[in-house]
């Protein structure tokens, strides 16, 4: 019952013309910056920050609350449409969302994406509602321990997103890590591969690599086809799911949304892992895992259910304990602070109304996206039917402002070309760049966390066993990788029953 | 942003011919945008302490001042963007203690305090140093005795090599005579689990970010990194009066400009700087913020960094913190 006059004090802060406005500008923003390839939310808030300053306190984060949110909707589309992911968890998305655009399927996957991110952003408003406290607590229980075998399980699951050769998903799984290494190593304080370059000092960000693995990759090779102006078929299709695609979708949309919720608590990969694993287990589950990579709706709506109750759920550790899980969240403590709002436990008690407002506009934001993304599905579909000769410079234009509006550097867009022209020679040997960027974003925080594992526990890598959630992770991952062998003993008995 | 048609364009320049004439006739500064560089990435505590003052200060002078983000190496990247600026005063820089420290810390550092001019100083947090509430230590001196009955084996955190952070540490552990064992992360926010759940035994934390831990019983604050008592924490005594006066680190912030930019220009800015830091709501926004000033300007801000400069040269010598 408490919940519930919880949610009444909120549902009465924010059912006010000018908040509810707000929110709707908000998530009118996120959408267009999400879909613009690039744009992300972090440049999008930081350069709003001192437009709030004249709000009032509430209006202004959930404004700003909406564009995060707004901006994992919007980043979908442009992962589905042109192969951009513009956010770490819409990476997953590419892969067999792009393959449904080129099949002309699009707008059942923008459907199923939309869809499906309404559902897990409903469910983990709830959670944040009613289970926020003990939740943080949880998350306070992870140590530099259970950080090191939560990564180790999600750099094992990476192998298992690979479409062909194992071999060669472990080799781009080794090339992220080693990505992942440049700049400045956080025990010693020195720099490593960084060849005297100061932009490299803090290392490669992951929307230069991304943007140039994926989106300018991709632009090369559509543009190498010779009969290359029509990359999508010219049949659209069906602009909304089928009857097939939602009973193929709801249980995955049901197990991302369970996945990103607890995965979105956890600092730094939470988003990410929750998107990749998502994926992983429905490749898992599926009676056909051949399918992935060529268009599986699954494959779409788990990860997207995943990534956006992910999102949701991180605003957890930022209202209950003061701590920001990602650089968005950062700039959200930033917002708070301009506002004299110290984020932390008081602020539950101290200021309900702002607290539970926030909340509530979360529920609220989520029903003005799917509204206002379902008639766009149209549209966007729509833009497909634009020559390509006409797209990719556009395309081409918007990662560049994107990437130079992360930090405000030239040199990273000469990067992300670099990368561009390597993701192009990734295609040519069939090489999936997806394991990669899980690599380069674990293995950084899987290498600090156990340094600074075996520091505190002074050398003894019993630390890893003797914790129990650390225990349970690397159990997991020792479970994963007997599995690994186990498709090839499945296939060798599909065919003996097929002869 | 480049305009198709002709008309929109002219129309632009004239706007500005205009403008640029009515202004050229009372050529007051600023007749023109002023840009504020922050070396550190936008919502961190240096971002959050630059724009309670840049706000104040456009509306003062009813010009925009447009801040921005250029983080990366430790400041230098930022620093080496307004030391190579027009030295007009209209590209500024909030600079910090690494502005000292990395030419100290990295032989091949590009930037250094010389190649600015210091204009004043910015509200900021201060350190306290703090231990996790289940910690039996109920004071500093209880903290000193638990850490000498264990030497090497309580956990310190160490947020950035040549942070104030990890130079307080450094400093305190030398005068208390302890050892503690230094566990490093990226910036503060990261060790804050760790340090609620007592796998981290002390900390040089920023006052922000400890605050709302205080308030919630997590955290037991032992003493405050400066010359002061904190208005929030009257009864929390400042390391000086515990007899560690010494380690006072404060991670002070200022605006700088190129080092040649004309002297009428520095005086002008830092008497507006000045009268900013003095708005009733500037205060109120520092207070909330726990942030501390120590109203240093020009000539004394000057005699400030060449101190610091010889402090910590000492120190890092001492300690041997230097990097490989």
């Amino acid at each position: 019952m408490e919940l519930i006059s919880h949610l009444g004090i909120g549902l009465e802060a924010i059912l006010t013309w000018q908040n509810l406005g707000y929110c709707f500008l908000g998530v009118l923003l996120g959408t267009l910056i999400g879909v613009l390839p690039g744009l992300g939310p972090v440049a999008t808030i930081a350069m709003l920050l001192p437009v709030t300053y004249g709000l009032p306190p509430l209006s202004a984060l959930i404004m700003l609350a909406g564009i995060y949110y707004g901006a994992q909707y919007g980043g979908s589309t442009t992962a589905i449409l042109v192969n951009l992911p513009g956010e770490s968890s819409s990476v997953v998305t590419c892969l067999d969302g792009y393959a449904m655009a080129r099949q002309g399927r699009a707008g059942a996957a923008l459907g199923v994406a939309a869809l499906g991110s309404f559902f897990a952003g409903t469910v983990a408003t709830l959670v944040i509602a009613a289970a926020a406290a003990p939740l943080a607590e949880l998350a306070l229980k992870f140590g530099p321990a259970e950080y090191f075998s939560l990564m180790l399980l999600g750099l094992i699951a990476a192998v298992v997103l690979a479409q062909g050769d194992v071999f060669k998903a472990v080799a781009m799984v080794v090339l992220g890590l080693l990505l992942g290494l440049v700049g400045t190593d956080v025990s010693s304080g020195a720099e490593r591969f960084t060849f005297g370059i100061p932009e490299l000092a803090d290392g490669i960000s992951f929307v230069v690599l991304s943007m140039g693995l994926f989106g300018i990759a991709e632009i090369i090779v559509n543009l190498e086809q010779t009969n290359g102006r029509d990359v999508f078929t010219a049949r659209i299709g069906s602009l909304l799911p089928s009857r097939e695609d939602m009973r193929r979708s709801w249980k995955p949309a049901l197990r991302g949304t369970a996945l990103g919720s607890v995965l979105g608590i956890l600092p730094g990969g939470g988003a990410v892992l929750s998107s990749f694993s998502s994926y992983t287990l429905e490749k898992r589950l599926a009676a056909d895992p051949t399918r992935f990579g060529k268009g599986a709706i699954e494959g779409v709506a788990g990860p997207e259910a995943a990534n956006n109750a992910g999102a949701q759920t991180s605003f957890i550790p930022l209202l209950v304990m003061g701590l920001p899980s990602n650089p968005v969240m950062a700039l959200m403590v930033g917002a708070m602070m301009i506002h004299g709002i110290v984020p932390g436990p008081q602020v539950m008690e101290e200021r309900p109304a702002l607290f539970w407002g926030l909340i509530v506009s979360m529920w609220i934001g989520n029903l003005f996206l799917v509204l206002l993304n379902m008639p766009l599905i149209g549209l966007w579909v729509r833009l497909l039917k634009v020559p390509y000769r006409l797209l990719y410079p556009v395309i081409l234009l918007f990662c560049c402002i994107g990437v130079y509006s992360v930090n405000n550097s030239a040199f990273e867009v000469g990067l992300t070309l670099f990368f561009g022209v390597l993701g192009y020679f990734f295609v040519k040997l069939r090489c999936e760049p997806a394991p990669l960027l899980l690599g380069f974003v674990l293995g950084p925080m899987m290498e600090e966390n156990l340094r600074r594992a075996m520091l505190l526990a002074r050398g003894d890598v019993g630390v890893f066993f003797t914790r129990p959630i650390s225990l349970a992770l690397l159990a997991a991952s020792a479970v994963l990788l007997a599995i690994l062998a186990w498709p090839r003993a499945r296939k060798a008995r599909d065919l003996a029953f097929q002869e | 942003m480049i305009m198709k048609t002709g008309f929109p364009l002219f129309a632009v320049l004239l706007v500005f011919g205009l403008l640029e004439l009515s202004q050229a006739a009372h050529a007051e500064y600023p007749e023109r945008p002023v840009k504020v560089i922050v070396p550190y990435p936008a919502g961190g505590i240096v971002d959050v302490a630059t724009r309670i003052v840049t706000e104040r200060l456009a509306r003062n002078w009813g010009q925009p001042v447009l801040v921005e983000n250029r983080p990366g190496a430790n400041g230098n990247i930022g620093a080496a963007a307004v030391k190579n600026a027009a030295p007009d005063g209209y590209t500024l820089l909030v600079g910090s203690t690494f502005l000292v420290l990395n030419p100290l810390l990295d032989r091949n550092s590009k930037v250094s305090s010389e190649d600015f001019a210091p204009i004043g100083t910015l509200g900021i947090p201060p350190n306290l140093l703090a231990v996790p509430a289940a910690s039996p230590a109920r004071s500093l001196r209880d903290f000193i005795a638990l850490a000498k009955a264990r030497p090497g084996q309580l956990n310190a955190t160490n947020p950035g090599i040549g942070s104030s952070n990890h130079l307080g540490t450094e400093v305190f552990s030398s005068l208390a005579g302890i050892e503690l064992t230094q566990v490093n992360y990226k910036g503060q926010p990261p060790f804050i689990p760790d340090l609620l759940n007592g796998q981290i035994d002390f900390a040089f934390i920023s006052a922000a970010l400890a605050a709302p831990h205080i308030r919630s019983g997590k955290l037991r604050p032992l003493a405050v990194s400066y010359d002061k008592r904190l208005k929030s924490h009257p009864a929390l005594p400042t390391v000086g009066e515990l007899g560690y006066p010494e380690a006072t680190v404060l991670p002070w912030t200022g605006f700088f400009v190129p080092a040649k930019t004309p002297a009428p220009i520095t005086r002008r800015l830092a008497a507006e700087l000045k009268k900013a830091l003095q708005d009733a709501e500037v205060i109120r926004r520092n207070d909330a913020l726990e942030a501390v000033n120590p109203d240093l300007f020009l000539e004394d801000f000057a005699r400030f960094l060449d101190s610091e400069t010889r402090r910590w040269r000492k120190v890092i010598a001492e300690r041997r913190l230097q990097a490989e």
